[in-house]
């Protein structure tokens, strides 16, 4: 499944730069908002991962007084 | 002095002391009523209204309405109402006291024209906030709702002293723009640690998902919003809020990409969508406060709809992890959509209000040639998109169930109870006016402080917003085993005051006795006031007699620790260097 969405999403990409070539659409290159759009998710997605990885993410239990269950029961 | 019975703080805090001695049933009328006055009250009000009096030999403006305030003022008395009706079955003791003086501080510190008023309201709006936040009485609420108390305490401080050191330099108190100075540096950072700014906004994501689900919708709407009014109004085009601004937006973002709390990845999301307004006053020019200020009302219409979408699956479920949830789209299909009405508007998707307020505010910074932050800003819309729109609904609504069986009983892991008729009310108009914004963005900018000469509608935007959203979509496809949720929580900058001391004062962990395991569902289905009260009556006999351990979050809201101490001790040395420095 992850292929297909590689293949599909690049042959979206070539797509979006066609579109941009034609409307003459503003930005700094053809294809710039598609650039945005797949470069943010995969730098925001990796990146965000590698810092949890480095620093950021512990158990559940970390601090050990916060009660780790979920919230209050209200469905009666 | 009679346009004071104009002041929409005033049937705010008339309700907050009726309800307080009225019935439950009375609370209820007041939570409506309050604000429908208030929005009667703003609709009466002229800009250049003032109201002027000479106290203790100081000239205070207790009551100032220009455009600015105006447009703050609309946007907290329809959160006010949309809130109230979210929170009529569920509102609980005195939580609706606590509400409503939260709303009615909120409404004075923008409708206050000197520092001083602003400071009286800023107080109230601390206090009451927090004893929203005890209000819930579970979970952590306790424990988060004292650091949230002690940080806002020592930010109305902060604004205090430089509120008294900028009188005693300029010999006035007037709330306007301000230059920089000893003074005003103070009631900047006060400001600041108000709007979340990092490192000084730990305690919205410790705090606001702690609040009961009502109470956190109102919390999302009034403090940071007050903190960029205050902004707005005493530092527009400073460049650092720019800085601080994009640096917030990046901030919020990462962390709610990492957040398994529906809650408190929503309110990293506030920060993240305060530094769009941060950033916008920071460029300072009438187009970009108008985009801040478009910005902050949008925000709190989607934002409020995004966690009442989301409080609704609590309310239901019991769950606020994604971990915990998924397979709820076929039997909660109306609150799922409305979450979804919440989450195309936050990522600015066309025809919905983000668009026409986010983007006002990122073409204001890019029409000052500020090319890096508006690249940063646009990859923070990214990853807005990527978390409320694709990871929270994927990870709530569906994860490994699917969209999981119509029949909320046969749910196969959770008990999914019904959602109360005044929760979709309030949810639905709050879609309803994310949905009117974005297609007729002219009810907002008629509110704005300045005229507003942009049009937000036209093929190259649409197509490029389009674009972005269309290719986020795509990556998560490609990223989706990686984006989704672990049951893990996040080190933020807490981590210094909540972990560090005991690292340092070398205190082992606690070990966890039997009564200090979290709530199972036992006893949360173990109902009945006489039963928890008996219950409490023997922890507390066992404590006093030290035979039972302490029991996590059973602390009352001031607890004497080490936390209040140090807070207290700082604000001392603080309080003692200024004036040491202003003799």
């Amino acid at each position: 499944m992850r292929s297909r969405a590689v293949i599909v999403t690049a042959v979206l990409f070539v797509v979006g730069i066609l579109i941009d070539v034609v409307t003459d659409a503003p930005g700094y290159f053809p294809g710039y908002a598609a650039a945005i759009g797949l470069g943010g998710t995969l730098v925001l997605g990796l990146g965000s991962k590698w810092l949890a990885g480095l620093f950021i993410q512990a158990p559940e239990d970390y601090y050990p007084l916060d009660v780790p269950g979920d919230v209050e029961d209200l469905r009666g | 002095m009679g346009e004071l019975l104009l002041h929409p703080v005033a049937p705010f805090l008339v309700g907050a002391v009726l309800v307080w001695f009225a019935p439950r049933r009375v609370a209820q009328v007041a939570m409506i009523v309050a604000p429908i006055v208030a929005l009667l009250q703003l609709a009466l009000l002229d800009a250049g209204t003032t109201v002027t009096l000479t106290y203790l030999g100081f000239e205070l403006e207790p009551f100032r309405v220009d455009r600015l305030a105006l447009a703050f003022g609309w946007v907290f008395a329809i959160a006010a109402l949309i809130g109230g009706i979210y929170g009529l079955t569920t509102l609980k003791g005195r939580e609706p006291t606590s509400i409503l003086a939260y709303a009615g501080a909120a409404m004075g510190v923008v409708f206050a024209g000197d520092l001083m008023t602003v400071f009286f309201f800023w107080e109230i709006k601390a206090v009451a906030s927090s004893f929203v936040i005890f209000s819930r009485r579970g979970g952590n609420s306790n424990r988060a709702g004292t650091r949230y108390l002690f940080t806002h305490l020592v930010g109305g401080k902060l604004l205090l002293a430089g509120a008294i050191w900028q009188q005693s330099t300029t010999g006035s108190l007037a709330f306007d723009a301000m230059e920089l100075s000893g003074g005003t540096m103070l009631i900047l950072l006060a400001f600041l640690v108000s709007a979340a700014v990092p490192p000084l906004h730990a305690w919205l994501p410790d705090a606001y998902p702690e609040a009961s689900v009502a109470g956190t919708v109102f919390l999302s709407a009034f403090t940071t919003k007050s903190a960029v009014y205050a902004l707005a109004r005493g530092f527009p085009g400073l460049e650092l809020l720019l800085w601080l601004g994009v640096m917030m937006a990046v901030y919020g973002v990462i962390y709610a990409m990492l957040e398994n709390d529906i809650r408190r990845l929503l309110s990293y999301h506030i920060v993240s969508q305060v530094g769009f307004m941060v950033a916008a006053i920071g460029v300072g020019t009438e187009f970009a406060i108008n985009g801040a200020v478009a910005h902050a009302f949008a925000h709190i219409l989607y934002k409020g709809l995004l966690l009442m979408g989301v409080g609704a699956v609590i309310h239901a479920t019991g769950r606020s992890k994604m971990t915990e949830l998924g397979g709820l789209a076929n039997s909660m299909r109306s609150v799922f959509t409305l979450y979804m009405v919440g989450a195309v508007s936050i990522s600015s998707l066309p025809l919905f209000s983000g668009f026409v307020s986010k983007e006002m505010s990122v073409a204001a910074t890019s029409a000052e040639g500020f090319t890096v932050a508006v690249i940063l800003l646009k990859v923070v819309s990214v990853g807005t998109f990527l978390s409320t729109g694709l990871k929270l609904p994927f990870g709530t609504w569906f994860a490994s169930d699917g969209a999981g069986p119509r029949d909320a009983a046969a749910h196969p892991r959770l008990r999914v109870g019904p959602v109360p008729m005044s929760m979709f009310i309030a949810m639905g108009i709050g879609a309803g006016l994310n949905l009117l914004i974005g297609v007729y963005p002219a009810v907002l900018y008629d509110l704005m402080p300045h005229t507003v000469d942009y049009v937000p509608y036209s093929v190259d935007k649409v197509i490029e917003k389009l674009q972005i959203l269309g290719f986020t979509g795509l990556g998560f496809w490609i990223l989706i085993d990686r984006l989704q949720a672990k049951a893990k929580i996040n080190r933020d900058v807490d981590w210094f005051y909540r972990r560090l001391p005991k690292i340092l004062m070398g205190r082992p962990t606690p070990p966890r006795g039997p009564d200090e395991t979290a709530p199972s569902e036992s006893a949360w289905t173990a109902r009945g006031d006489v039963q928890r009260a008996g219950r409490s009556i023997a922890l507390a006999q066992g404590r006093l007699e030290g035979r039972l351990p302490a029991i996590r979050g059973s602390e009352p809201p001031l607890y004497p620790t080490w936390v209040l101490g140090a807070v207290l001790m700082s604000t001392i040395l603080l309080l003692l260097v200024l004036t040491l420095a202003t003799t």
